[in-house]
């Protein structure tokens, strides 16, 4: 479905990404983990089309994600989260939902996206109080579901959830968990970054370990817990958990 | 390294710099033209930045034009009296302040609050991935955020300036009839009689020229921010100092033509 063909990044002199190949089949989900500044939402962004790589392409379908005039197309299919809520500052709640529904759904009936809005953000545990209020008026954990509930409205075929967990209270990574279960239920594909141990053993398919630029280590969850590389291990030991 | 390497040095990052702004100039123009006739243009951020730039500025560029007009009566009588030419007084309001002074002071005026204020907002979008929040729509930032923000200070530009003319003209009758109590039918034939359409219409040019480079500047700079919020100030700081070169140089290019087209 995705694929990352000789991707490198560079930043002023460092090298974030060097020549990292991989595919991403669909109706699977991935994790991307490492430890800090390992690249994890570098590649998530590159990877979503986001940032273009400095060498290297990453091609959805076949088709060069950087391609011009296939934008709107493109992230039609692909829902990004990050890792902090990202909302527009100076629109509401309510004008940062409408503003991709109306550019990416732009035929679609405006009473039923409404009712799909407000369901959606029940389902994420966001009051319809908030809708009326600015994103720096709002807890940042609010920001974050009203993300998902943006990503999930778009009805998205890959979803990209840059640390899933990140920034959220109790009841609402209980909702965030819930809806990605859905998800992957329903048969989505998604890739997520992050070194949560409950995302990687209940939802994920494959665990891409990054270090240094490069991908060390890509299997199955059960085996990365219990890999013999010793490095890997001092990495679960360390860095993995809630 | 040496002295000459270092202006080479400096030399070839000027040349790329200028690259890059004419590569988003040009985005900006082409989008703009396929943005126009598809009629796509963002109209809230059109509305919010004529009613910024143009109608929130309106009451600080009546005090500076009534003043400018004002000042250059006084003045110009003091000199001109001295030879028996005060008629020329006429001469010096539309030389000095509509073919010069209204665009380029409001211009200073537009970078001071609108340019700043681009280059501010821009960046912290940058720093706070909301450019980023926009692209994982597909929506440009170009089309959603430069073109709206450049056609509105154009806008605004271009009817501030014709604001500063009428009031700076209001305040130079008002001092003319301090030492000379004249009619304002009586002012304003003579000031007509030496008014040209050219004086007008290169006033308005020029805020149409003006306009354009200060809001593309001030996006150009504010996208510019990486990641950082203290590179926030420091593209502020560029956007008004390459904003006011650009309207200096625009305007002696323009003055320019006109000379020598007339």
């Amino acid at each position: 479905m995705l694929t990352l063909k000789n991707i490198s990044f560079r930043h002023k002199e460092q090298t974030v990404l060097d020549s990292i190949n991989y595919h991403f089949e669909p109706n699977k989900t991935y994790t991307i983990t490492g430890g800090l500044s390992s690249g994890k939402s570098t590649l998530l962004k590159i990877t979503g089309g986001l940032i273009p790589p400095t060498e290297g392409i990453v091609c959805f379908r076949e088709r060069d994600i950087q391609t011009k005039g296939l934008e709107r197309e493109i992230h039609r299919k692909i829902g990004y989260v990050f890792q902090e809520g990202v909302l527009i500052s100076n629109l509401s709640v309510e004008e940062n939902i409408g503003l991709p529904v109306k550019y990416l759904l732009p035929n679609s009936n405006r009473d039923e996206q409404r009712i799909r809005v407000k369901e959606m953000l029940s389902r994420f545990r966001v009051d319809s109080s908030y809708l009326d209020k600015r994103p720096c008026s709002i807890p940042a954990s609010i920001r974050k579901t009203v993300n998902f509930a943006i990503a999930f409205i778009l009805q998205p075929e890959v979803l990209m959830v840059d640390d899933p967990l990140f920034n959220l209270n109790k009841p609402e990574r209980e909702a965030v968990i819930r809806e990605l279960t859905n998800f992957k239920r329903s048969g989505g594909t998604m890739i997520l970054t992050g070194n949560s141990e409950r995302i990687i053993k209940d939802l994920t398919d494959e665990v891409i370990y990054l270090n240094e630029g490069k991908i060390q280590y890509s299997d199955k969850p059960e085996l990365f817990f219990t890999s013999t590389d010793s490095e890997l291990s001092q990495f679960v030991t360390e860095e993995i958990g809630d | 390294m040496n002295y000459i390497d270092r202006i080479g040095e400096r030399l070839i990052v000027f040349i790329e710099n200028i690259k890059s702004f004419g590569r988003f100039m040009a985005t900006v123009v082409r989008r703009f033209l396929s943005l126009y006739s598809e009629k796509k243009i963002n109209a809230d951020v059109l509305v919010r930045q004529v009613y910024f730039t143009g109608f929130e500025a309106f009451w600080l560029v009546s005090i500076i034009a009534f003043g400018i007009g004002a000042l250059i009566i006084l003045q110009g009588n003091i000199i001109l009296s001295t030879f028996g030419q005060t008629k020329l007084m006429y001469v010096l309001l539309v030389t000095v302040v509509i073919r010069e002074l209204s665009s380029i002071l409001t211009a200073l005026i537009v970078i001071a609050r609108s340019g700043t204020s681009i280059c501010t907002e821009l960046g912290n979008m940058k720093v706070s991935h909301e450019i980023d929040l926009l692209q994982s729509y597909g929506i440009s930032p170009i089309n959603y955020l430069v073109i709206s923000r450049v056609f509105g200070v154009v806008v605004a530009l271009f009817t501030l300036t014709i604001y500063f003319n009428i009031i700076s003209i209001l305040g130079g009758w008002f001092f003319t009839s301090f030492f000379y109590p004249i009619p304002f039918k009586d002012f304003m034939m003579h000031l007509i009689g030496e008014l040209s359409v050219g004086d007008l219409l290169i006033s308005v040019i020029k805020s149409v020229f003006f306009g354009f480079f200060i809001a593309l500047i001030s996006c150009y700079q504010g996208l510019q921010v990486v990641v950082a919020r203290t590179e926030v100030p420091q593209r502020t700081i560029r956007a008004v100092v390459q904003s006011i070169l650009a309207v200096i140089v625009i305007d002696i290019l323009i003055t320019y033509i006109y000379y020598l087209v007339l």
